[in-house]
């Protein structure tokens, strides 16, 4: 595992209805250590979590899974 | 296939609350009607007040929670902006308000010719404001997935169409200007308003959020993509059949209509039945509402005179049907919107925003339902014992309309006090 990695905190929120995983990952960044990202397990991408996180100064990415679900890596700017 | 939400269009949130905290009050309005008058107003649905009742809950309540949804729910499902939708909101909020009022208060007391003449005026300018802005929108391309959706609100908006085309008619016949068949028109009137506009769209949207936030699985494709074009096409048939006088078309399509209603009832009920998950109050709403729009058919079959079937199955589609999936939704979309435009303002501190929860916690929402259902339960059962039923069942709708407003009221005064630098 590389040096980055152990800075990545992980989260599942599939099988949550919304807006449940919203509530779920902004908890989890605001309990986020300085200089780590979160990792998030969806089921839908979270279109609504995205005008949030950017007026808090949080980049994201997303990638589809093979199962259907999604990977969300969010970090502070 | 998955649904999926784009809060990237999502539009501010003084464009759709005016409209879904304004329209309780119409209920309490009608709520105290019927206290107040008693069995005088459910003597006969012809009677001034009870078509005064009906428009309350019609255009203030149902047309007006059903308007602020699209403004909010069209950008965000079907990823299509609504041109101007600031003013034009603003503008359909006036002009469904005055309308309202003008067109209950001229019904219901027998005011003016003038008032007939503005409120026709009023409400065909809401109209053309309301249609103008979801057509445009709708012209547009939208996302695939969205695409039953985008069917179901034109042919919703084109019931409107027609529902106001017809009523403005009738208020200027009201007035004194021109000749027409008033008890057919209305009847007309009516149908397409209830059913082509009302339920049509109510089902139309629950095909989306009923999987999506009771976790139910999701409509099958034929329901969802044949539903509103099966009424619409029915919809005309029975109005042809009404105006023709041909007794044996109409009996033939209404029973075409309520196979429709059934269908989709039993299989909306069947999803809740198979899901896994615990039943929250959203459930419960929903449950209720199908169960009236059964009733609602079945009470078109029963040996009852004509009015008081029409009194009986008019109440069981917008108090029971719609009203009852109206204000589960509310319960849900309010404290949403406020939750989440608390959220996307970096000003305020995280300490100080409240939990989506909080806001308006499920016990409320549950105590909303319970009296929700006894007001309905005494309602239905006004028409037939109205001289013992009609006060306690304003009296109960009233006290079950407050409790919305607080509800709502206060996650919007806490909206506004955060908000507050």
């Amino acid at each position: 595992m590389s040096k980055q990695d152990t800075h990545i905190v992980g989260l599942d929120v599939s099988g949550l209805l919304p807006p449940e995983p919203m509530e779920h990952v902004l908890e989890a960044l605001a309990g986020l250590p300085a200089g780590h990202r979160l990792q998030v397990l969806i089921d839908r991408e979270p279109f609504p979590l995205y005008r949030i996180l950017e007026r808090h100064g949080y980049r994201h990415s997303i990638d589809g899974r093979e199962d259907g679900r999604y990977q969300l890596l969010i970090e502070k700017r | 296939m998955q649904r999926s939400l784009n809060y990237a269009a999502m539009p501010a949130i003084g464009v759709p609350l005016p409209f879904l905290l304004t329209a309780p009050c119409f209920v309490l309005g009608a709520a105290l009607l019927l206290a107040w008058h008693g069995e005088l107003a459910l003597v006969s649905r012809w009677t001034p007040l009870t078509l005064a009742m009906t428009h309350l809950l019609t255009l203030g309540f149902l047309s007006m929670t059903i308007v602020g949804a699209l403004y909010q729910l069209l950008p965000v499902v079907a990823g299509v902006a609504i041109p101007l939708a600031g003013p034009a909101a603003a503008l359909s909020w006036c002009g469904l308000v005055l309308g309202t009022l003008l067109l209950s208060g001229a019904l219901g007391f027998g005011l003016a010719p003038a008032y007939f003449h503005a409120a026709a005026g009023v409400l065909g300018l809401a109209g053309l404001v309301i249609l103008s802005a979801v057509g445009a929108a709708l012209s547009r391309k939208v996302a695939p997935a969205a695409a039953p959706l985008v069917q179901g609100v034109r042919l919703a908006a084109a019931s409107l169409a027609v529902t106001i085309g017809l009523g403005g008619s009738l208020a200027l016949y009201l007035a004194g200007a021109g000749v027409l068949d008033a008890v057919t028109m209305t009847d007309v009137h009516a149908f397409w308003g209830l059913v082509g506009w009302v339920v049509a769209l109510t089902a139309t949207v629950s095909f989306q959020v009923i999987p999506m936030f009771q976790g139910t699985s999701t409509y099958p494709r034929l329901l969802e993509t044949w539903l509103p074009p099966a009424l619409f096409g029915l919809l005309f048939a029975w109005s042809a059949a009404r105006l023709a006088g041909a007794a044996g078309w109409r009996a033939a399509v209404e029973a075409g209509v309520a196979l429709v209603l059934l269908a989709y009832a039993a299989v909306t009920l069947g999803s809740f039945r198979k899901r896994k998950r615990k039943p929250d109050v959203g459930t419960w709403y929903w449950v209720l509402a199908m169960a009236c729009l059964v009733l609602a058919v079945l009470v078109h079959y029963l040996p009852l005179d004509s009015d008081t079937r029409a009194l009986l199955a008019g109440m069981l589609l917008m108090l029971g049907f719609a009203m009852s999936a109206i204000n589960g939704m509310l319960y849900k979309i309010v404290p949403f919107l406020v939750w989440y435009h608390l959220q996307c303002d970096p000003a305020l501190p995280r300490e100080r925003l409240p939990q989506l929860k909080t806001i308006v916690n499920e016990e409320r929402a549950l105590r909303q339902w319970r009296w929700h259902a006894v007001a309905l339960a005494l309602s239905l059962g006004a028409p037939l014992a109205p001289a013992i039923l009609a006060r306690p069942a304003g009296l109960f709708l009233a006290f079950a309309i407050l409790l919305l407003i607080r509800d709502l009221g206060g996650a919007a005064l806490l909206y506004l006090r955060l908000r507050r630098p």
